[in-house]
């Protein structure tokens, strides 16, 4: 295995000396990965507040003084810095003190100290190892190798770090202007694209993301998406059928899964991914507005049950205030395809656009704003004009673009 | 700045209103974030018992905690703080404001005369309700709204049917309420029965606003970080470096 991370890494990239760790901070919201929020022992509470003396017990976090971790071959190997916004609900993500294009990921004594959950693990860390398509594919923090604890038993993996800003840089043109200075339309629309190729190439080796938050999935200047949560896909098990996880995020996820819990313990199918993925693109090409939000509305997960969405005629719903300009460029077939997901897919699974229909919009839209450049503005002060942008209504003024 | 409906606008997309694109409203409202918003209500005790270091430290306090929640990509675009003061009257020192545009070197809070701790509840329920009403009605999702209250005394006005209303909402999870004891002098009975039975009072350490600060940034983070649904399973930070366990 270590020979492995040499090929890939360098051969003096993967230690098991005792480099001393930099204690620096990476800046903020640059992060290699994810942050899990779903915690099953919160201490929070709907119902009566914060619990004074819950939150004053010692706290069981694990401090990376205190581990010594090996690889499988018994060597030891040294973790660096905690990454600060890794952190999940059932892990820890480490900077590796040896080698900056790796990551530790060191499950929580919640989660190793539960022999079942272990087991999970250790059978998903298996099945993913023997991908060894995963391993090769730039825009994965795949594992790479698992790590142990000094009684042999896994406690983790190194992973491939990744970079870049959370998706959610790209929710709000504030936030946009501030992380992408230069970005428009055309650069969302790029991401946009990129992200749903990833996912047809994960696709292609039956591998289907599972957990839709936009922290998840981060961007770079290059328009170049990473996928950071990798041992929450489904993914091909070893024994055969797949290996399925629990996990999901309730505002990016089908309504059939949300409103049925009990769909969750069975395989997610592309009709899933595809819902997911179009509220994602959708978020994208708008600037973080949620499809389903609108005027009058509740919690974004009640707004995504409820299945009302504000978009296209009668749709009985209102658009939140400010959002109609942005939305009113995106060209007729595009919309229409939103529609087809969010509103006659909310119930019917089988009418959802796939993942192809999508990726031919986008680059329909690309075509688009290249020769009508108000389109790639991310601040239009009005809506767009019906007659001037006809031409661009019919699919026959746009070249063949397949997928 | 007000935003105005633009009824020249012909939305063959919906059939909805459709307005000027303006950023901010009246309400400091940025209509095109489209993060769910936290709103955070600061109830601070300005009386002349504040005087010296307590009320020095509070405004350090305060000034970094405006710094450090407004530096976090999450809780920037989510949590909206107003402040309200309290001694002869009850002020609203900086009505809801989203925390990436909150002006960094704000004026310190100066202590002086009583406590009209019952007129700033009455504030923070009725700015609460329209900030609440506001989101809605602009089809802005919000989290569990955040009301601190700190003091080191007790109400000298009529505080019984004000604090009622907001100890409801506490009582019934609506709003995360915490209440911040100051010192040996604070009213410990009457506070009691304005905050929610749980969590109820917690007493400050010393003048440990800093770290009592430090903890609230961290708790917002984390609640912005997570899905609006999800901020019941966020695990709040331990609050050993502020807290005076002693009198839990």
């Amino acid at each position: 295995m270590l020979h492995f991370l040499k090929q890939i890494f360098g051969a003096n990239s993967v230690v098991s000396a005792s480099t001393s760790s930099q204690q620096t901070s990476a800046p903020r919201c640059k992060i290699g990965q994810t942050s899990h929020t779903r915690n099953p022992q919160g201490y929070s509470s709907s119902s009566g507040g914060v619990n004074w003396f819950q939150l004053a017990a010692e706290n069981n976090l694990t401090s990376s003084d205190q581990i010594t971790i090996y690889d499988p071959n018994g060597n030891p190997l040294q973790l660096g810095v905690k990454e600060e916004q890794g952190s999940g609900g059932e892990g820890t993500v480490y900077s590796f003190a040896g080698n900056s294009n790796l990551l530790i990921k060191i499950y929580k004594e919640t989660t190793s100290r539960n022999p079942q959950k272990m087991n999970e693990k250790l059978e998903r860390i298996n099945d993913m190892l023997q991908i060894q398509a995963c391993r090769q594919m730039n825009f994965l923090a795949w594992p790479l190798m698992p790590v142990m604890n000094s009684r042999k038993q896994v406690i983790g993996f190194v992973m491939r770090k990744c970079t870049g800003y959370s998706l959610r840089s790209l929710h709000a043109v504030s936030q946009i202007q501030k992380y992408f200075p230069s970005w428009n339309r055309s650069d969302l629309n790029m991401v946009a694209l990129n992200y749903i190729k990833n996912l047809q190439t994960l696709a292609a080796h039956e591998i289907l993301v599972n957990d839709f938050n936009p922290a998840n999935f981060l961007v770079d200047e290059n328009h170049n998406v990473s996928f950071i949560d990798c041992d929450s896909f489904q993914i091909p098990s070893r024994k055969g059928g797949v290996n399925i996880t629990r996990t999901f995020f309730g505002t990016h996820v089908a309504p059939e899964l949300l409103r049925n819990k009990q769909h969750l313990e069975r395989p997610r199918t592309m009709q899933h991914v595809n819902f997911a993925a179009a509220l994602t693109v959708f978020q994208i090409l708008m600037c973080g507005l949620h499809p389903y939000a609108h005027c009058g509305g509740g919690m974004p997960e009640d707004n995504l049950l409820a299945g009302k969405c504000p978009l296209g005629k009668e749709s009985g719903a209102e658009l939140p205030t400010g959002w109609y300009n942005l939305l009113s460029y995106l060209p007729y077939s595009m919309m229409d395809c939103f529609i087809r997901m969010f509103k006659d897919g909310h119930s019917n699974p089988s009418v959802r656009p796939l993942l192809e229909e999508i990726e031919v919009e986008l680059k329909k839209f690309l075509w688009v704003m290249e020769r009508d450049k108000i389109r790639e503005t991310l601040n239009p002060n009005m809506p767009k004009n019906k007659k001037k942008s006809e031409t661009f209504k019919t699919h026959r003024k746009i070249p063949c673009l397949s997928p | 700045m007000s935003f105005i409906p633009n009824n020249n606008v012909v939305n063959y997309y919906n059939n909805e209103r459709s307005y000027a694109m303006t950023c901010y409203n009246d309400n400091k409202l940025d209509i095109m974030n489209p993060a769910p918003r936290c709103p955070v209500i600061l109830l601070l005790d300005t009386s002349s018992s504040m005087y010296g270091a307590p009320i020095d430290e509070l405004n350090m306090g305060l000034k970094q905690f405006i710094q450090e929640t407004a530096e976090d990509e999450a809780a920037s675009m989510s949590v909206e703080l107003e402040v309200i003061t309290f001694d002869n009257r009850a002020t609203v020192a900086m009505p809801f404001t989203p925390m990436n545009s909150v002006e960094r070197n704000t004026a310190p809070l100066i202590a002086n005369g009583m406590t009209s701790m019952g007129a700033a509840l009455e504030l923070a329920t009725r700015d609460l309700k329209s900030r609440r009403k506001l989101y809605r009605d602009n089809g802005i999702s919000s989290y569990r709204p955040w009301v601190i209250l700190m003091t080191d005394g007790g109400p000298n006005d009529d505080w019984y049917s004000a604090a009622k209303e907001m100890r409801a909402l506490g009582e019934r999870g609506k709003i995360q309420y915490i209440g911040i004891e100051i010192g040996t002098n604070a009213d410990h009975g009457t506070m009691c029965q304005i905050l929610p039975s749980q969590p109820g009072p917690v007493r400050l350490q010393g003048l440990r606003f800093r770290q009592f600060f430090r903890w609230l940034t961290d708790s917002l983070r984390s609640v912005s970080a997570s899905a609006v649904s999800d901020q019941d399973n966020v695990q709040l930070g331990n609050i050993r470096s502020w807290a005076d366990l002693a009198n839990l």
